[in-house]
C-alpha cells in the first residue's frame, strides 16, 4: 500500500504538494491515479470530498480538505487543508481495509488523527510520520464481509446521509462483476445527481442533490436489471422463433395441399389472419417488452 | 461556440482567486444592465458560489481575525487538473456565442521548488491567453514605502514569466494590472494617482519590457484597481518571525457587508479589446475568430460596445500603452 499527503507549509514558498510517504523518503510524487481517474472532474477538492474507486488492479481512497488544528495557517493566516490518497492493490484485504478508512472519514473521525500525524517544517515545508499514519489504519475495526445489492444510490451530501453510507460501508463488500463499476463511491460539493448516474458513481452524495433521503437507480446495463432484461430478451426472441416456424409450417402445408378453385378468398380472409398480421404483432410484443423503467 | 483564455497571474496569496470571485459576483450585477449575457458552466458556477460564501463569511467573524482571503489555490492532481472557470457570452436570451475561460492556478507555480511541469503550465497559459490580469497586493504595494513589494507581488518573477512566454508574438494581447485589497487607496483623488504612480515604478522593469522593439505593437495595458471587499480597509502591518508581512484589515462599519467595487472593470476592457479587434478586421493568429464574431449579430456588437464603454480612465485607472487597441 502506498500513501500519498497533500499538504503545505506556513511560508509563501511552501504551497500545497503531494508527498508520497514511505519509510526511508517523503519525495513529492503526484498519486498516478487521480490523473488517471480525473477526479478533479468528479470533485472540488477544496472542500471536504471523498473518492473510493477501482481502477485496474488498484483501488484507490481519497479523502481531501481535511481540517488542520488551528495553529496550522498559511502565511496568509489561511487555515492549511490536508488530503490523503491511499493505493493499494484491489485484493479482499485491502477492500475492507479502504472501507473502513471510508466509514471513519465519513463520521468525521479522520481529519484530527491525519493532522497529528502531519508537522511543520523539512524541505516541503511540512512532514508526515508514517508510522503514525500506519497506527491510524491498523486501529480500524473492520465488520465482516458480505453481500451488497447492485442498484446505485444517491442523495444529499448530509451528515445523517454519510453516517449511513459509513454503516453500509462497514457491513457490506463494494460491488463486484458488474462489469462497469470504477468510481464506487463519492462525497462531493458539485456534482448532480444525473452526472453522478452518468459516471456510473455506485454511492453518491452531493451538495448539489436536493433529496436527503436515499434515491435508488437501476441501471438497465447493470446486475440484477441487466439480467431481468436479458431473460426477457431470450423469451421474446423463442417467441418469435416459434411464431416464423409456425408460419413457415402453415406455408409449406398450404403448397403440399393447394386450396380448391371454388373456395371464397374474401371469407378466409375475414376469418383467419394472415401470416404478416401475426408477425407484426409478435414485432410490437417485442418492442413493448424492452420499455421498463430504470429508475425506481 | 468559441473559447477565449484568461490568464489569473500573480504569486501566492495576492489575491488571484478573490479577485476572480469578485468579478464573479460582480458579472450579473453589470452586465445585466445590458442587452448581454454572462452565463458560468454548472462546475464554476458551483464552486465560485461557495468561494463567494466562504468570502462572505469571512466578512462576519472579521473583527476577530482582521485578515481576509479565500483559501489558497491547489491541484488536486498536478496542472492538467486545474480547471476553467467557464462564462457563455451572449445576448440576453439566447444562447452564448462566445466562451470565457478564467485560468486560476497555484501560486506556488511561480516558486523555484516548482517542478518542470508546473513551471511550463504557467508559460503555456499566458502564451494562450488573449488577457492577462496581473493581481496585485496593494498594501504591499503602498505601505511602508513599498518596502514588501518585492516580497509579495514578485515583479521580477512576472516580467521573468512574459519573457519567457512572449517571444515571436504575432497578435495583440491585453495586459491588466488589477490591484486589489485596495480600498484605502482609492478614498480620493490623490491616493488615488498615488496607487497608478506605485504600479508604474513597482513594474517599471516588466512596462519598459512591454516596450520593446518586438512586444511594443502588440501589448495593450490597463490599470483597474479593484475594491475585492469593498468595505474594509487596511489599518495595520505585522511581521512575523521570518520577516513575512501580516497585512490586518477593519471594517468599514460595525455592520459593513461584502461590497466588491470594480470588478467588472476588467472585463469592460477585455470586450473593449475584442471589439476593437473585430472592427480592424485584420487576421489575428489564433483569435481570429474575433473577426466574425459580431459580424453577423447587429444588437450583440451594440450590446458589447455599449458595455465596453463604462471602462474608468480616471481616478486610479488608466490606460498605460496602445490605446490604439482600445479605440472604438
Amino acid at each position: 500500500m502506498t500513501i500519498y499527503v497533500q499538504s503545505r507549509g506556513k511560508s509563501q514558498e511552501h504551497d500545497y504538494r503531494w508527498l508520497e510517504v514511505r519509510k526511508e523518503s517523503q519525495s513529492p510524487v503526484i498519486p498516478p491515479l487521480l490523473k488517471d481517474l480525473k477526479v478533479e472532474e468528479l470533485i472540488e477538492s477544496q472542500r471536504p470530498s471523498l473518492i473510493l474507486a477501482r481502477s485496474d488492479r488498484y483501488l484507490l481512497l481519497l479523502v481531501t480538505a481535511l481540517e488542520s488544528r488551528e495553529e496550522r495557517t498559511d502565511f496568509m493566516g489561511r487555515r492549511v487543508r490536508n488530503s490523503v490518497a491511499w493505493v493499494a492493490e484491489d485484493k479482499p484485504e485491502t477492500e475492507q481495509l479502504f472501507r473502513a478508512i471510508a466509514a471513519q472519514a465519513l463520521r468525521g473521525g479522520l481529519a484530527e488523527r491525519i493532522d497529528q500525524a502531519i508537522s511543520i517544517g523539512s524541505e516541503y515545508g511540512f512532514e508526515v510520520n508514517l508510522e503514525q499514519l500506519q497506527t491510524l489504519v491498523d486501529h480500524l475495526e473492520i465488520d465482516t464481509k458480505s453481500e451488497n445489492s447492485g442498484s446505485f444510490k444517491f442523495g444529499k451530501n448530509v451528515s445523517h446521509l454519510r453516517s449511513e453510507l459509513a454503516s453500509e460501508l462497514s457491513k457490506f463488500s463494494l460491488p463486484q462483476g458488474l462489469g462497469t463499476y470504477q468510481i464506487l463511491v463519492v462525497v462531493t460539493t458539485l456534482k448532480s445527481q444525473e452526472a453522478l448516474q452518468k459516471l456510473r458513481v455506485w454511492r453518491g452524495l452531493s451538495n448539489r442533490i436536493e433529496s436527503e433521503t436515499w434515491v435508488e437507480v437501476f441501471d438497465s446495463t447493470s446486475g440484477e436489471a441487466e439480467s431481468r432484461r436479458q431473460k426477457k430478451t431470450l423469451f421474446f426472441g423463442i417467441l418469435a422463433a416459434i411464431v416464423v416456424i409456425a408460419i413457415g409450417w402453415i406455408v409449406w402445408g398450404s403448397t403440399l395441399n393447394p386450396t380448391p378453385q371454388n373456395s371464397q378468398p374474401e371469407s378466409r380472409t375475414s376469418s383467419q389472419p394472415t401470416s404478416d398480421t401475426s408477425l407484426s404483432k409478435a414485432s410490437a410484443t417485442l418492442q413493448n417488452s424492452s420499455d421498463y423503467p430504470s429508475i425506481k | 461556440m468559441q473559447d477565449l483564455q484568461i490568464a489569473m497571474l500573480g504569486p501566492s496569496g495576492v489575491g488571484k482567486t478573490t479577485l476572480l470571485t469578485a468579478m464573479y459576483e460582480q458579472f450579473e450585477k453589470n452586465i445585466g444592465l445590458t442587452n448581454l449575457q454572462l452565463t458560468p458552466d454548472e462546475d464554476s458556477s458551483a464552486i465560485l458560489q461557495d468561494r463567494l460564501v466562504e468570502l462572505k463569511s469571512l466578512l462576519d467573524m472579521f473583527e476577530a481575525r482582521g485578515r481576509v482571503g479565500v483559501q489558497g489555490t491547489e491541484a488536486i492532481a498536478g496542472p492538467e487538473s486545474l480547471r476553467s472557470f467557464r462564462f457563455g457570452l451572449g445576448k440576453k436570451g439566447e444562447k452564448p456565442s462566445l466562451q470565457l475561460n478564467f485560468r486560476d492556478y497555484p501560486g506556488g507555480y511561480h516558486q523555484a521548488t516548482a517542478t518542470p511541469e508546473e513551471k511550463s503550465f504557467v508559460k503555456d497559459v499566458l502564451k494562450q491567453s488573449v488577457a492577462v490580469l496581473i493581481a496585485i497586493d496593494a498594501p504591499a504595494l503602498m505601505e511602508e514605502n513599498g518596502k514588501y513589494h518585492e516580497k509579495v507581488n514578485r515583479p521580477q518573477q512576472m516580467k521573468d514569466l512574459f519573457n519567457a512566454a512572449y517571444q515571436d508574438l504575432d497578435s495583440p494581447r491585453l495586459i491588466i494590472f488589477a490591484p486589489v485589497k485596495c480600498e484605502k487607496y482609492l478614498k480620493d483623488e490623490k491616493t488615488a494617482s498615488e496607487l497608478l504612480e506605485r504600479v508604474r515604478r513597482g513594474y517599471a522593469n516588466l512596462i519598459e519590457h512591454f516596450s520593446s522593439e518586438k512586444l511594443s505593437p502588440w501589448i495593450v495595458s490597463v490599470i483597474t484597481p479593484v475594491q475585492t471587499v469593498g468595505s474594509v480597509i487596511m489599518t495595520r502591518i505585522e511581521p512575523d518571525a521570518t520577516g513575512a508581512p501580516h497585512f490586518y484589515f477593519r471594517k468599514t462599519r460595525h455592520d459593513a457587508e461584502y461590497s466588491p467595487k470594480d470588478s467588472e472593470q476588467p472585463l469592460r476592457y477585455l470586450l473593449r479589446f475584442l471589439l476593437k479587434l473585430h472592427l480592424d478586421q485584420r487576421n489575428w493568429g489564433f483569435f481570429n475568430f474575433v473577426r466574425d464574431w459580431l459580424g453577423f449579430d447587429m444588437h450583440l456588437k451594440k450590446a458589447v460596445d455599449e458595455f465596453a464603454r463604462g471602462c474608468k480612465t480616471t481616478n486610479g485607472f488608466a490606460i498605460l500603452k496602445g490605446d490604439k487597441w482600445l479605440n472604438i
